[in-house]
């Protein structure tokens, strides 16, 4: 099935932090005809280079097209929090820059002597010297790169929890944090690797009827123009929260933000005022909410104060499911912030705990096209069929569960509209039942 | 005009390949300006996911290139907005005065678009445009700017939230006519057949006064009559009800000297010492003032609204002096528009109070506006109060009511419907936007 060409550039970026030497070869036609892409590739790539602790960097074959919330990367590598192979859905548009700037694929090895950052740009990687930005936070390391590479689309950073040898650092999207659960930030301060920077200026072929087939897909599903009015706490709110956590919401104005072309935004841009006990003043912020799991975590523990905590989080890089457990049950907002901070600071190595009910399981299916496991995205009942699809094709996988009226097959159709190949498609993917 | 030489003769300059198009303004410009589309973009809406960018580029290079589409969403981090920066098709293109090559044009149907096979790609048009609209291909360093899809924009259509919306503008200024022709009729009923009557009117049971005067005659006299309140409360509470009605609408000098401004469209500005909005309330106290010390009221002999009533003698002729006041006072309009309304005019003054428990207030959208490319609305109110600045900054103006007359210029001019007409209570202005 040559189906795929046009939906990738055909090219895998090898990187070296020992050898600092980066190279883009092309991708194996094979890889991408049996394994389709996303996390089924890069669970085979890691399988190639398993003995260099590899870090893969994939896109689907969906990431960057018409399909709705065709946003997604993924990044494959061995969890240091969980000791088997993890899956962290990248968001935003980390995917589309990705696959815009290039390359499909990037496996990144060994660690380098001293902070790296890597460069994707018009198909070519640079390694670049990061080692004055180690340790600073989030806002003031996005800034730093911003200014030092002119062409910067997408950021993916580690921040000061991670480069401190913080297990439950969690990477950051630009400003906006990530669904990293897994240690995906420990591991990249662990190669030395700052951070790895896209310039999406390419540009990717389309068939001319999935314009129309998009059309279709977006009429049948916002014909009411009720789900576009989503939004963070209108996904909490879908999702079945306590009744208690509904009012927080009400403290603060907030403005949806959407991922690369996806119609059903489900992330949030808060502003809220909080007095600072740190500063004895009343102050303003704005933080973009994307980690419902997260948020969930700490307005349980320390209800009207999330916002503040929540911000305290992503300025550091920390998970804040991780933070929530180690906060102080009765303390005050001061004490919870100064928690934030000193977890900041501390190295603390990963106590491996293999827990069942944060990595994926289903036996046989699509699973078994990749296996390992993703750390939960939403709270509740959120493994199953579709987030694989998703973390395969290269689609959100929050919106396929929170829409489980699109069909796969739907989504199917965007790779081909031929029968046979859409038959052959769903037997590749060992998808459980077929849909129309 | 120099003679050409001969070897000028032989060179064949920009101007003789690619004439500047000259604006021609007809007639029917005036009533059914010619439209200009674009496209509106309500930052409230916008989730910054980016379906516009990819499928513009769609268009643009055939291929699913978000860096190379002809819109470009700006996300702010920090503050969690975003901003959509695409061409607006100005009224008055300053990118086609920017290009050297003048690849750029305006077309008939108000679209500006790029001839390629004129575009060097130089950059200056990008340099030009308040909006830096026409974005440079990061990877092709080529020019792509929106040409409205030819009128259809495909932005428009897939935006999943309604953030973009495409408008082609207003057609028909239909109030302009109707103020002129009420501003026709008032003058010649004030000013020419019922002559003096606006200072004073008796028919029958109905009095009617002008305000300045019966507080001038309150101060003179020392007495309060009721009757003369009451032949005053008609013209207030019009005001209350529609705001300075009177003054844009049916005022005769007021009138008067929006023709004088028809001839003298080019102003030489007004000291800045005299542009003091406050000035009208002074005014309106030293002739309240004056009547109470000199007996008698001390204004109404200066009126230029008093005067031009009576300027029409009962024989056909005209007073001298009365002619001469309203002369002078419309001799200012060089300056500014209506300068005498916006800092002189005493009864605009006590109108203005009224005005500003009034019921009614304009509002701008600025969401609903094209900013840059247009302020048409700052450039006809003839008092001289929409604030441009805020709207190129994406803020909908703050207009005191206490100055605005309420002739609807901005309302009839807005060719994007983002000028209305609200209630003093409402909150939002057009676009839905909580002001």
């Amino acid at each position: 099935m040559k189906i795929f060409d046009t939906f990738y550039n055909m090219k895998i970026g090898i990187v070296d932090l020992a050898e600092s030497s980066a190279e883009v070869m092309p991708l194996d036609d094979q890889l991408v005809t049996k394994q389709i892409g996303g996390a089924a590739v890069n669970r085979e790539l890691f399988k190639r280079y398993e003995d260099e602790n590899p870090l893969i960097l994939g896109v689907g074959p969906l990431t960057g097209s018409f399909a709705p919330a065709s946003c997604l990367s993924v990044a494959t590598f061995l969890s240091p929090r969980f000791g088997n192979l993890c899956h962290v859905p990248l968001h935003l548009r980390t995917g589309p820059e990705m696959k815009f700037s290039g390359i499909d694929f990037l496996v990144i090895k060994g660690a380098a002597s001293s902070s790296k950052i890597l460069q994707v740009d018009t198909g070519a990687i640079r390694i670049v010297p990061a080692g004055h930005l180690a340790g600073l936070a989030v806002p003031e390391a996005v800034q730093a790169v911003k200014k030092e590479i002119s062409h910067s689309r997408s950021i993916l950073l580690t921040a000061t929890a991670a480069d401190h040898g913080f297990s439950c650092g969690s990477v950051s999207t630009g400003l906006t944090g990530s669904l990293d659960k897994a240690g995906l930030a420990f591991l990249m301060a662990s190669k030395n690797l700052k951070g790895i920077v896209f310039n999406g200026i390419h540009g990717l072929p389309f068939a001319e009827d999935n314009l129309d087939h998009k059309k279709t897909m977006d009429r049948a599903l916002f014909a009411d123009r009720v789900h576009t009015n989503e939004g963070f706490f209108s996904v909490l709110d879908r999702i079945g929260i306590e009744e208690n956590m509904k009012g927080i919401a009400k403290k603060a104005q907030w403005h949806n933000r959407a991922c690369y072309n996806c119609p059903s935004p489900c992330m949030s841009s808060v502003e809220f005022r909080w007095h600072d006990p740190r500063k004895n003043s009343r102050v303003k912020d704005t933080i973009l909410l994307s980690d419902h799991l997260g948020f969930l975590a700490l307005a349980r523990k320390k209800g009207g104060d999330v916002f503040p905590l929540s911000a305290s989080c992503l300025r550091f890089g920390l998970d804040p499911v991780a933070v929530a457990d180690r906060l102080p049950e009765n303390g005050s907002l001061l004490e919870s912030l100064h928690t934030i901070e000193e977890l900041s600071v501390t190295p603390e190595g990963p106590a491996i705990t293999r827990e069942p009910h944060q990595i994926g399981e289903i036996p046989g299916g699509i699973h078994a096209l990749f296996g390992g496991g993703i750390p939960p995205i939403l709270p509740g009942e959120s493994w199953g069929e579709r987030v694989y699809l998703a973390m395969v094709l290269g689609v959100c996988p929050i919106f396929l569960l929170l829409y489980p009226e699109i069909p796969e097959m739907d989504l199917l159709r965007f790779l081909t509209k031929n029968e046979h190949n859409l038959n052959e498609l769903e037997e590749n993917l060992n998808l459980s039942r077929k849909s129309n | 005009m120099p003679e050409r030489t001969a070897e000028q003769d032989t060179i064949i300059t920009l101007e003789d390949l690619r004439p500047r198009p000259e604006e021609k303004k007809i007639f029917s410009d005036y009533f059914m300006p010619r439209l200009h589309p674009g496209i509106l973009f309500d930052p409230k809406k916008c989730t910054g996911c980016g379906t516009c960018e990819m499928i513009c580029s769609v268009r643009n290079v055939s291929q699913i290139a978000p860096a190379s589409s002809s819109i470009e969403v700006l996300r702010d981090e920090e503050t969690g907005k975003n901003f959509a920066i695409l061409c607006q098709h100005c009224r008055k293109p300053l990118c086609i005065e920017a290009c050297p090559t003048r690849a750029i044009e305006k077309g008939e149907d108000g679209i500006v678009r790029i001839n390629t096979l004129f575009c060097v790609a130089c950059g200056l048009c990008t340099m030009a445009c308040p909006e830096a609209a026409p974005l440079i291909d990061p990877l092709t360093g080529e020019i792509n700017k929106c040409d409205l899809c030819e009128g259809d924009p495909l932005c428009v259509q897939y935006c999943p939230t309604d953030a973009l919306t495409f408008t082609k503008g207003k057609r028909v200024r239909w109030i302009k006519g109707l103020r002129w022709s009420v501003q026709t009729i008032s003058f010649l009923l004030l000013a020419v057949l019922l002559v003096g009557t606006f200072c004073s009117l008796k028919a029958g049971a109905l009095s009617l006064s002008c305000p300045t005067g019966v507080l001038q005659n309150i101060a003179s006299s020392g007495t309060v009559v009721l009757v003369w309140i009451l032949s005053a409360s008609l013209i207030l509470g019009l005001t209350v009800l529609a705001g300075r009605f009177f003054c844009g609408w049916i005022c005769p000098f007021g009138f008067f000297l929006d023709l004088v401004d028809k001839i003298t469209p080019k102003k030489i500005g007004l000291p800045s010492f005299l542009k003091s909005r406050m000035a009208k309330y002074g005014i309106l106290a030293g002739a309240v003032g004056g009547s109470c010390a000199f007996g008698f009221q001390a204004f109404c002999p200066i009126c230029p609204i008093g005067s031009i009533c009576r300027s029409y003698g009962a024989a056909g002729t005209l007073n001298g002096a009365n002619m001469g006041i309203v002369a002078a006072l419309a001799g200012l309009e060089v300056t500014e528009r209506r300068v005498w309304c916006r800092y002189f005019c005493p009864v605009g003054a006590i109108l203005a109070l009224c005005a500003k428990i009034g019921l009614i207030k304009i509002a701008i959208g600025a969401n609903q506006c094209k900013k840059f490319s247009c302020i048409q609305c700052a450039e006809v109110c003839p008092m001289g109060i929409i604030d441009a600045d805020q709207l190129r900054e994406g803020v909908s103006p703050d207009i005191p009511m206490t100055e605005c007359i309420t002739c609807m210029r901005c309302i009839d001019r807005c060719p994007y419907g983002a000028a209305k007409i609200r209630f003093r209570w409402q909150k939002t202005v057009p676009g839905n936007i909580e002001v």
